[in-house]
């Protein structure tokens, strides 16, 4: 089993690129399961054709005790399995804290063990803000983390703190950086930035994303571009960077 | 609101369990609290505390600290203090504040691990669960560090699983179950977890057979007999025929290698119920079918119910409210608890017998035990068989 944690700035597009990438890997025969890690709950949105599914803090709240995995995982399209973290209202209560619970809860019930994915995917919410948040990276989660980012400012300098989490964990044999993912927002000299950020951490660009309407035109179908254009160079685009995070994420 | 505790105290919580199952080991034992539940622990759930000097340590954990998330100043406080006290382990305990901010203990021991050189043990502990749930991983992880398995198991040997002082305090109860084995022709060799010793953990992955005591031994006993192929028996030794049936079932499954969790023929929801540890009341409600065919017999479990244990009309006790209606319900005539149960009974018809538990009462009765094995407890079992239902 693969386990790889996604994260990057929020708005930067980790959903849209996780779902793709869960979606292309599906096609490729894998089982793959996708973990939405932000009180949004929205990660997963695009593959389950629009329909938000219940969180496991919500099935939590509502049936106790007797929450079972049925309740929190979902099948989406093409098989992949889909689980929504969840998370306080706004304003109120501790998202970092649901994150723990949410993972606790799922290991809990053996959902590992029991759906055998053979990749995971943590898709986090933007920085590593508190221990919860890093959750994913610690110990018995995620084996990789890839940060994906734009030539923006913001977006690298969040990327920038969350390799300082990572590397912070180091001492403690937990999940290695496995590099940068940068989703193009046509700024200028966009690749040059991010390949000094790359060197900076001490990370590889492992594919680029370009930008492209046909992303929103699926988004508009609460589709993934794998299953709405699957012949777009687009989803081309998405099943070549699965492959490299394959090649990039060996097994641990 | 319904959980909501008028006449009863919190019972004892996790961190209680790991700390009484390490009291008395040559370690280094550190609470990573504002000093509330260190101090719960030593001044409420530890009846050996007092009299004895033990390296349990609070982390003097402040406010802000818990929003910075200040890991190495933590570290750094144990490391200072293991330079002087030179333990050979240390263990790091959470709290209900290291619980929500999320403080990684695993990670932090292993970090501290390969700075000391020592084994660290992190036990997510939150104080939100109960203590068997604590000395259950007290006892698994020392056994997993420690076990040193051999191709064969020494003839009549045993270890006692489940043996704290939360349960029996400090009385002459653990030596006693440990005499009664010892005096039977077995060889003790881990008592989980008085008087244990760190080389008596490494001997006990060789023991032929695991006796069982209480609920929190079951998690240990599941690991051994799949790790290392030592069957178990689960019930605790009390009086004389509870004793004398365990020691039996010990030989038998010492021959045929079958785990066994000892349960009476014939029995039925029924007339008295049982309040307290599963397994101390599972061997108890046994005594009485066995001896006095007293069959209509509940046991409503305190602390979490194990299923493997559990009869099907047995109760996973929740709250304080369900005791109340319980007991109301006017399906018990008799009920046998810890004397701070005795207020919730508003039926003066019910009869009630007193069974004192540090992990409900604390100091409260731990100098009025019961002595488990022998005629007090004879005794015992025969009041409650034999009072007569009003």
């Amino acid at each position: 089993m693969k386990k790889i944690a996604i994260y990057g700035k929020g708005g930067i597009g980790k959903s849209t690129t996780t779902s793709n990438l869960s979606a292309a890997l599906s096609k490729k025969g894998y089982k793959v399961m996708q973990i939405g890690c932000d009180p949004k709950s929205d990660s997963t949105k695009e593959l389950m054709r629009g329909v938000k599914v219940p969180t496991v803090l919500e099935q939590i709240k509502k049936h106790g005790k007797e929450v079972a995995l049925k309740d929190i995982v979902f099948e989406g399209y093409n098989g992949v399995l889909c689980v929504e973290a969840g998370g306080p209202t706004p304003g109120i209560g501790c998202a970092g804290r649901g994150i723990i619970t949410a993972f606790e809860k799922l290991q809990e019930l053996g959902a590992y063990e029991l759906f055998k994915p053979d990749i995971v995917f943590y898709d986090v919410l933007g920085d590593v803000v508190c221990g919860g948040f890093a959750m994913p990276i610690r110990g018995g989660y995620a084996d990789h983390v890839l940060i994906v980012t734009s030539g923006e400012m913001m977006s690298m300098y969040a990327a920038s703190n969350i390799v300082s989490a990572i590397q912070n964990f180091g001492k403690r044999g937990y999940a290695k950086y496995g590099g940068l993912i940068l989703n193009s927002r046509d700024i200028e000299n966009e690749y040059e930035l991010v390949s000094k950020l790359a060197q900076e951490t001490n990370g590889p660009i492992i594919g680029v994303v370009p930008r492209d309407g046909i992303i929103q035109k699926a988004e508009l179908l609460d589709q993934t571009v794998v299953e709405a254009f699957s012949d777009s160079e687009m989803a081309h685009c998405y099943k070549q960077l699965a492959e490299k995070v394959l090649e990039v994420c060996p097994h641990v | 609101m319904s959980q909501l505790c008028v006449y009863l105290p919190p019972f004892s919580s996790d961190y209680s369990g790991v700390c009484s199952c390490l009291f008395d080991l040559n370690g280094m034992v550190i609470i990573h609290d504002a000093s509330c539940c260190s101090r719960n622990y030593v001044s409420y759930d530890e009846p050996r505390w007092f009299g004895n000097k033990r390296p349990i340590f609070c982390s003097g954990l402040r406010e802000i600290d818990a929003i910075l998330g200040d890991d190495d100043k933590f570290i750094n406080k144990v490391l200072a203090a293991c330079e002087s006290m030179k333990p050979e382990f240390i263990a790091l305990l959470g709290s209900p504040v290291p619980m929500i901010i999320g403080t990684d203990l695993d990670g932090i021991a292993q970090e501290m691990e390969e700075r000391t050189g020592l084994p660290v043990f992190g036990f997510n502990t939150t104080g939100f669960r109960y203590y068997n749930v604590g000395a259950a991983e007290a006892m698994l992880k020392l056994a997993a560090f420690y076990g040193q398995k051999s191709t064969q198991p020494i003839p009549s040997t045993i270890n006692i699983l489940g043996l704290t002082t939360l349960d029996f305090s400090d009385n002459s109860n653990a030596a006693d179950i440990r005499n009664l084995f010892e005096e039977n022709g077995f060889k003790v060799l881990g008592n989980y977890m008085v008087g244990c010793s760190l080389p008596d953990i490494q001997k006990s992955a060789q023991a032929e057979v695991n006796v069982v005591v209480t609920q929190s031994g079951m998690p240990l006993a599941a690991y051994m007999e799949k790790e290392w192929g030592i069957p178990y028996v689960a019930a605790t030794p009390l009086g004389y025929s509870g004793s004398v049936t365990v020691l039996r079932t010990v030989k038998q499954v010492c021959a045929d290698r079958k785990s066994q969790v000892i349960h009476a023929e014939g029995l039925h929801d029924g007339e008295v119920l049982i309040l307290g540890e599963q397994l101390i009341a599972n061997s108890l409600r046994n005594a009485l079918a066995n001896i006095y065919g007293v069959k209509g017999v509940t046991v409503g479990c305190l602390f979490g119910l194990d299923k493997a244990l559990a009869q099907d009309f047995d109760i996973d006790i929740r709250d304080e409210r369900q005791i109340r209606d319980l007991i109301a319900s006017g399906h018990y005539r008799k009920l046998v608890a810890d004397p701070l149960l005795e207020v919730l009974i508003k039926d003066r018809d019910i009869a009630f017998f007193s069974l004192p538990h540090v992990a409900v009462s604390s100091k409260l009765y731990w100098h009025r035990y019961r002595t488990f094995i022998g005629a007090e407890m004879e005794t015992f079992i025969a009041q409650i068989a034999k009072t007569p239902e009003h």
